[in-house]
């Protein structure tokens, strides 16, 4: 009992700040029976069903450890909104606990007071109030968020002290922080940001490089690179390519996208954010609108500290660590700014270094920015002896993001909600209430065991990027039902087939629609969700047709209601997912293509005899059935397909084509006497290689790790005790 | 009296001039704003003639400070122009302090 008393009288501050942000959490909690959707992220949901096809194999690793959390949160039966509460309260107590230990580690006569109170500011601040007013909070990129300040911390203890614990540590906390890296982007950043850190450091003479540190600083990025391989290696390929994409795409929107996320100077240093829709700029409380400018003022509060740090500069004990993190500010303010004054010339090439062209997104720079301003005000309210009615200012600072303290961050304070100030009233919301009726088809669905898809109809207006649109129950974004059923989703705004979106065409043509149905059962879909809740001009020029192709017996209705009608493809129109198929049969681009080579396709394929090893992996038996095997998932060069010899060799097979005009094929070449095939998914298997050596790499650091805890201070504690 | 002045200005006096001349007619020739060709000149001044470092923070403070003013009454492009300029400052502050680290560190190791 002594013992906690004594671990609450030593800790009240720090324990003052959970108390905090729980009321923060508390004030904040989600609505029951909600869940968050819209814009380009939404809410993972239904993991219990779906992690490990969905996120640990769909996405090859990537976020994996952050989802995981989720998984075992909904295999428990918590709520969706709980589990939404639960990922704010992850990364608010996270920033929170991970400013705090980097305090510790590098401001170690730092009082508790200065320590907690910019914690809290690094947890609560305009940023963080922008990522969850808007959506990118609810996404896995904030999770890198937690990590930063601990991460610097441990990076700058290790080159100070030299001593390799606190690399490990270092390396260890970068394997967890792995899926902040999910978007590849963010580890460039992250890159930059400890280069940047590692260069001023030596600038400033906070340390001295040597030959030692310089092999010590090598081992710790080899070790960095390896506990990371397991998700670097799957997107190698991709990201190569894409970048390649990007480097080659239209110059012009490219150079948009930077235009329209440039954070001019005093938005960056102030933390308010550049499009004026968030917080305080945008004022949600209208019975305090004439509070408004007051917040404006507070939100420039901690950089005013730092300004005044500055001025005082000869008089800080950590001079040094003051001038690197400042730099390292000038550095971010400039890249965040990207093409506004005065940095359009600059910026315009540094943005066009090859492989920078993935930072074009806020986040990517922005993201360091509260954390660096946090050290520069810890610095300055920690070491020059402020008056009290300093810190009672910088106290009413942490007032800046208002919505945190009196809620709701969504439900009145969401960047939807805020001009009607209520989540049920507004048009639009980031909270959605997913229509009870598509729960209720979970179990038509999920229980058909058959590699199948599901066909989404009809196509909505978007805008380019495939997103769609539920009006009926307020989605305008990724469709979340995805997550329900167990099954992929054939998008009705996606184009699958070369630069033709056959939904959309659906909608326009007016004759004979049977094309419809052979193209979706072509594509393996066994289901089709038709949604009557999509805006009424898409369904008022497709459900009639929906009702022709159900009258003529092509589809059988399986549940109708206010929201869709499920449809099931018959067998006549079906294509098993794996299909072996004698002749390679052209299919272009159009409705005639399809009219003309469906049934021949149909009559010249047999289904293979597979065997699924994981989500992205198919063993097939070979039987000389046909000449191509085909695989009804979009065309990727990335599946790939070996022979399996008798002596259990692995052949690859090359002659890998473009099948159905959207599948992959693969010509099989009857000489080689193949045991079976297996068809996977080639980031899948560096992903498993990468595993094994990141896991081994993290073995080592344990072992190494709880040996160092054991000799140097559980043994040392007992010796000390024996001799007192 | 100019043969006076000649005698008392140094040959480095001169070069930094010389120096500060160029950078003003730099600004003048790529048209920019004048307070941006005296705040480059300062900064070249400033390179060759190092300052304390608060004495380029002040400014920096000084225009940070107008900033938010600036923006509450819907000044915004100016108060863009103002924490461009105090970032200016700022930048120079940090150069001033690379300078100051080093001077004390000069004679710890001496």
């Amino acid at each position: 009992m002594q013992k906690i008393v004594n671990f609450i009288k030593n800790n009240k501050f720090f324990l003052l700040g959970f108390l905090v942000l729980a009321w923060v959490i508390f004030i904040n909690l989600f609505p029951k029976g909600y869940v968050f959707g819209g814009g380009d992220t939404d809410q993972f949901i239904n993991l219990k069903e779906n992690y490990f096809q969905k996120i640990f194999y769909g996405w090859s690793g990537s976020a994996a450890f952050f989802y995981f959390l989720f998984y075992v949160l909904d295999k428990i039966g918590l709520s969706y909104s709980t589990q939404l509460s639960f990922h704010l309260g992850f990364i608010i107590f996270g920033a929170y606990i991970s400013f705090y230990i980097f305090s510790r580690l590098i401001f170690a006569e730092t009082s508790d007071v200065s320590r907690t109170l910019v914690s809290l500011f690094y947890s609560l601040n305009l940023y963080t109030l922008f990522l969850f007013t808007g959506n990118w909070g609810y996404s896995y990129f904030p999770s890198l968020y937690v990590f930063i300040p601990i991460l610097t911390g441990l990076f700058i203890k290790f080159l100070k002290t030299e001593k390799f614990i606190y690399g490990g540590l270092f390396v260890l906390t970068l394997f967890l922080t792995s899926s902040g890296f999910g978007n590849p982007a963010f580890a460039l950043s992250f890159t930059l940001f400890i280069f940047f850190l590692a260069l001023f450091l030596v600038i400033f003479g906070y340390i001295k490089l040597s030959k030692k540190l310089a092999l010590k600083i090598t081992a710790v990025s080899i070790l960095s690179l390896l506990v990371s391989l397991f998700w670097i290696l799957p997107i190698t390929p991709q990201t190569t390519s894409g970048i390649e994409g990007l480097s080659t795409s239209n110059v012009l929107d490219f150079d948009l996208v930077l235009r329209t996320t440039s954070s001019p100077i005093f938005n960056t240093l102030s933390l308010l954010n550049f499009t004026g829709d968030h917080f305080p700029l945008n004022f949600y409380y209208k019975i305090l609108s004439f509070l408004k400018n007051i917040f404006i003022l507070f939100s420039f509060i901690p950089i005013f500290f730092v300004f005044r740090g500055l001025a005082k500069f000869k008089k800080l004990k950590n001079k040094n660590l003051f001038a690197v993190f400042l730099s390292a500010l000038i550095i971010f303010t400039m890249l965040a700014a990207r093409s506004t004054a005065p940095f359009e010339i600059t910026n315009y090439y540094i943005f066009h270094i090859w492989g920078f062209n993935v930072l074009r997104g806020f986040d990517k720079t922005a993201i360091y920015i509260p954390f660096l301003l946090s050290a520069l005000v810890l610095i300055t309210i920690g070491e020059l002896n402020l008056k009290k009615w300093v810190y009672a200012i910088f106290f009413v600072t942490l007032l800046a993001p208002l919505p945190f303290f009196i809620g709701k961050i969504q439900q009145t304070a969401g960047q939807r909600v805020s001009s009607e100030k209520d989540y049920k009233k507004a048009g639009m919301s980031f909270l959605i209430k997913i229509p009870d009726k598509y729960y209720a088809i979970q179990k038509t669905i999920n229980t058909n065991k058959e590699n199948s898809q599901i066909g989404i109809l009809p196509a909505t207006r978007n805008d380019g990027s495939g997103i769609i649109s539920y009006p009926e129950w307020k989605l305008y974004g990724v469709d979340i039902t995805y997550w329900l059923y167990n099954k992929n989703f054939i998008y009705q705004n996606v184009n699958y087939f070369s630069n033709w979106n056959f939904p959309q065409e659906f909608g326009s043509s007016d004759n004979n629609f049977d094309w419809l149905i052979k193209t979706l059962g072509m594509m393996n879909s066994r289901y089709i969700i038709y949604h009557k809740d999509a805006p009424d001009d898409s369904v008022k020029v497709t459900e009639y047709k929906m009702r022709i192709l159900e009258k003529d017996g092509l589809i059988k209705n399986l549940e109708e209601n206010d929201y869709f009608i499920l449809y099931k493809i018959y067998d006549d129109y079906f294509i098993p997912y794996i299909t072996w198929q004698k002749e390679n049969i052209e299919i272009q681009p159009n409705i005639r293509s399809i009219e003309s080579n469906f049934s021949k396709i149909k009559n010249s394929v047999t289904l293979a005899d597979f065997k699924e090893i994981n989500p992205k992996k198919f063993e097939v038996a070979v039987k000389n059935i046909g000449n191509n095997i085909i695989l009804a998932e979009k065309y990727d060069p990335l599946w790939k397909a070996y022979y399996i010899t008798a002596a259990g060799k692995e052949l690859e097979i090359k002659d890998h084509f473009l099948a159905r005009g959207y599948a992959n094929g693969w010509q099989i070449d009857e000489n080689i006497p193949a045991k079976k095939i297996i068809i996977e998914y080639y980031p899948t298997r560096l992903m498993w290689r990468g595993i094994w050596i990141s896991g081994i790499t993290v073995l080592l650091l344990l072992i190494y790790l709880i040996k160092y805890y054991l000799t140097n201070i559980y043994y040392a504690k007992k010796i000390g005790q024996k001799n007192i | 009296m100019l043969k006076k002045l000649a005698k008392k200005i140094s040959k480095k006096q001169i070069a930094d001039i010389l120096f500060v001349a160029i950078a003003i007619a730099m600004g003048f020739y790529f048209k920019w704003l004048w307070p941006d060709i005296v705040i480059f000149g300062v900064f070249i001044w400033i390179i060759i003639n190092p300052v304390p470092s608060r004495l380029t923070a002040i400014p920096a403070l000084g225009f940070l400070i107008i900033t938010p003013f600036l923006l509450i009454f819907k000044k915004e492009s100016w108060a863009e122009q103002t924490a461009i300029w105090a970032y200016y400052f700022l930048i120079m502050s940090v150069i001033m302090g690379i300078y100051e680290i080093r001077k004390e560190e000069k004679p710890k190791k001496s």
